[in-house]
């Protein structure tokens, strides 16, 4: 009797006879299903330490939660208690300003610096290495750095001042001087951010068109307003997005510098709340003024990444 | 590749579920009511660790000198979280309102006390059958007792409720008055003390006077305070009407603020480091400056001026007094670890443990045995002057609400000594909101 087997090999697609070992679990995992699970973790930790805390501060917003003890639903009560603090409002007002003059003179420095070492220079890495070194250090540091620097008496600040005949400034105790030197402060600890992102988008613009206005004559100012402007928007708009997000948060230096004052002059928004939050108590009160600002700076944000579509587009 | 992220993805991923179901480090716990009085001390049980919340700082030195001791004879641990002023007191009132019970031991600022005894989140003394000892300096005790023994209390406490020891006093902080003796003489009274200032000083030749502690909040409301209750000004009434605008505080805010162009320059947003500081470089006149400063005087290491500043009390106007700032040890209600605490709290406290804290710290003492000691006044020579300091010490108005109300009053003072507003306006606007503050925490009927 023969064998009905034939003698000849099996072809490779042939799996007829042959049975793969099964696969891993996750070695099955495809589409859409593997996409979300390697998703998973970050999504994970997003919603504990992002959405959570979101979700439960809007939550307490509308209770009056004091000294960590929820004492009772009172709907919009304390967004109602917002609108008549005035103090409240003159710390928005005070945050808005800082903002837009920080930001403004952060972003001329900063575009002047990366225009200035985007050219071919002596030990360029090391001066571009030099720029950024205020961006490394945190904040609590730069504010008693500045702070003992802007002293009156011994700071090298009105030591310098004085040298070149001028007098000397009582930096953090006149209103409006202590609102230049929190803005101040503010400029030479982020303007290296700036200068980095722009710089960034600087090196990364396409050679081309620089070269034909070249070609065509057009002079350095006409090429700068004409191509590296527009062809440098969505990255300056990026930019001036998160350094406007990072602003209207200032805590910080601020605390460290003039804890507010005098009288109220540079007491910004987080601090308000912050001491409404930790030195009152008054927890409910100050989740509602954060959902305030929160909404705030998203409706800046969206304005900017209306700017940055268009241009894109 | 794709396999290393996946076991990395899931590994995070189990991680976090883990801890997610793992008990939090720092769980809520009910409420433990301290045991009986213990006939047994704590000290024979040993290999217990205590949580003591601190401050970081000189104020601590003193007690961090005496840790060993009380450690090696007890075999207990101390276990010290020391934090920064503004952190020590978040925390530590964040534990007591979750009555999570983090710490056994809190060294707290006595007008933290109001909130923190006001509110019944801590172990009265009684429970631990301890009694007041009549060595500790009065004042210094009646900073630790709750209700207060005398001025208004918070509403709902009957007039007639006996006050209760809630805590110790271990740091006999109280505001001193420091002037250069080479370059005036000690002033008999406040009017003299502003001439002699007005006549000495000379900021164009580098000699300033007084020196304001000027920050808003809580520095120039402590300074403005001893001015304030000198001039017979106060905060509130013994109804807790707030009088702050009344024409006394006005007056001493007046007289406060002629002196500012003779301060050295930033003085409106100085605070207690750098008054200090004004005063051991040689550069200034005179100054209310705590006691934790006092053992750098003579040292001249640290003073350019190194004998030539005595130390006294504030000078008299109506009345001689200037504010007390005790720092205190207190049980938490819910601490873990209460007789244990009670038996540290004692120890850091005795008369043994704050001679060695002023003798290797230059600590304040609250005890009249240790402020009376020659032997440490031949180091510590302001201690008589730092005794009667505390005898005539006035605290600040004890209430709950009394931070609230030192931010409002903080920040209109500050308004004034910019002239941004004149001391009336500033004071009456101060006066204003304080009395919306009290209003809505049920003061007034």
């Amino acid at each position: 009797m023969t064998s009905s087997i034939p003698n000849t090999p099996l072809a490779a697609d042939d799996t007829s006879l042959w049975i793969a070992p099964p696969l891993p679990w996750y070695r099955r995992l495809t589409g859409d299903l593997l996409g979300y699970v390697l998703l998973a973790p970050a999504v994970t930790l997003l919603a504990a330490l992002t959405i959570y805390p979101l979700l439960y501060s809007i939550y307490v917003s509308f209770f009056r939660y004091t000294g960590g003890v929820m004492k009772g639903f009172i709907g919009l009560g304390n967004f109602q208690r917002l609108i008549g603090d005035g103090q409240y409002w003159n710390s928005l007002r005070v945050v808005a300003e800082f903002t837009l003059v920080s930001v403004s003179l952060e972003f001329a420095f900063g575009l002047g610096l990366a225009l200035f070492l985007s050219q071919k220079l002596v030990l360029r890495g090391l001066w571009r290495s030099l720029v950024i070194v205020p961006m490394m250090l945190t904040p609590v540091v730069v504010g008693v750095i500045w702070r003992l620097m802007l002293n009156p008496g011994i700071g090298i600040i009105n030591y310098v001042l004085q040298l070149l005949g001028l007098p000397a400034v009582e930096w953090l105790s006149k209103g409006n001087w202590a609102f230049v030197s929190i803005v101040i402060v503010d400029v030479w600890n982020w303007t290296p951010f700036m200068f980095l992102i722009l710089l960034a988008g600087l090196e990364s613009l396409p050679v081309e068109p620089f070269e034909a206005a070249r070609i065509d004559g057009a002079k350095p100012v006409r090429i700068f307003l004409d191509h590296t402007l527009p062809l440098l928007a969505p990255t300056i708009l990026v930019a001036l997005l998160i350094r406007t997000m990072d602003c209207l948060r200032i805590f910080d230096q601020v605390f460290i510098l003039t804890g507010g004052g005098p009288g109220n002059s540079t007491e910004v928004v987080s601090l308000y709340l912050y001491k409404t939050a930790f030195k009152f108590f008054d927890q409910g009160y100050a989740a509602a003024g954060i959902i305030i600002l929160m909404v705030l700076i998203n409706i800046v944000s969206m304005l900017y990444v209306r700017v940055l579509t268009r241009q894109e587009e | 590749m794709r396999k290393v992220y996946l076991t990395f993805s899931l590994l995070v991923l189990a991680s976090m579920l883990l801890g997610a179901c793992a008990a939090p480090a720092a769980a809520p716990v009910p409420a433990a009511q301290p045991a009986a009085p213990t006939a047994a001390p704590a000290a024979k049980t040993g290999g217990k660790t205590i949580v003591f919340a601190a401050l970081q700082g000189i104020e601590l030195d003193g007690i961090k000198a005496v840790i060993p001791t009380w450690q090696q004879q007890t075999g207990n641990k101390v276990e010290l979280v020391e934090l920064p002023y503004a952190n020590l007191q978040e925390k530590v009132f964040n534990d007591l309102q979750a009555g999570a019970g983090s710490y056994d031991v809190i060294f707290a600022d006595d007008p933290w006390f109001p909130f923190m005894a006001g509110n019944g989140y801590l172990t009265p003394f009684s429970k631990f059958g301890y009694t007041a000892d009549p060595d500790f300096v009065q004042r210094s005790l009646d900073v630790c007792t709750w209700p207060p023994p005398f001025g208004p209390r918070t509403p709902g406490t009957a007039k007639d409720a006996k006050g209760e020891l809630y805590a110790l006093p271990e740091l006999g902080n109280v505001q001193m008055f420091w002037y250069r003796k080479d370059l005036m003489s000690e002033p008999k009274d406040i009017p003299d003390l502003i001439a002699q200032t007005k006549a000495k000083a000379d900021p164009a030749k580098g000699v300033y006077g007084y020196v304001h502690r000027g920050a808003r909040g809580n520095p120039v409301v402590t300074n403005f305070n001893a001015w304030n209750w000198s001039y017979g000004g106060d905060i509130f009434d013994d109804n807790w009407k707030v009088i702050v605008n009344g024409p006394k505080s006005v007056q001493a805010l007046t007289d406060y603020i002629s002196l500012l162009p003779l301060a050295p320059p930033g003085a409106a947003n100085f605070n207690a480091d750098e008054v200090g500081a004004a005063m051991l470089n040689g550069s200034s006149l005179n100054a209310i400056v705590w006691p934790a400063f006092n053992s750098q005087i003579d040292d001249a290491t640290k003073s350019k001026v190194s004998g030539k500043i005595a130390i006294t009390q504030f000078p008299k106007g109506e009345k001689q007094t200037s504010q007390i700032g005790n720092w205190v040890m207190a049980i938490p209600k819910a601490a873990k670890n209460p007789d244990v605490a009670f038996d540290f709290v004692k120890f850091a406290t005795s008369a043994d443990s704050q001679r060695i804290a002023a003798d290797k710290a230059g600590a304040p003492p609250t005890r009249k045995s240790v402020l009376q000691d020659t032997n440490l006044q031949k180091k510590n020579w302001w201690f008589p002057a730092e005794e009667k300091a505390l005898g005539a010490a006035t605290w600040r108005p004890r209430t709950p609400e009394w931070n609230k109300v030192e931010d409002i009053l903080g920040t209109y003072l500050s308004k004034a000594i910019t002239k941004e507003m004149t001391p009336q306006a500033a004071l009456d606007q101060a006066a204003k909101e304080i009395t919306q503050v009290m209003t809505a925490a049920g003061y007034y009927k």
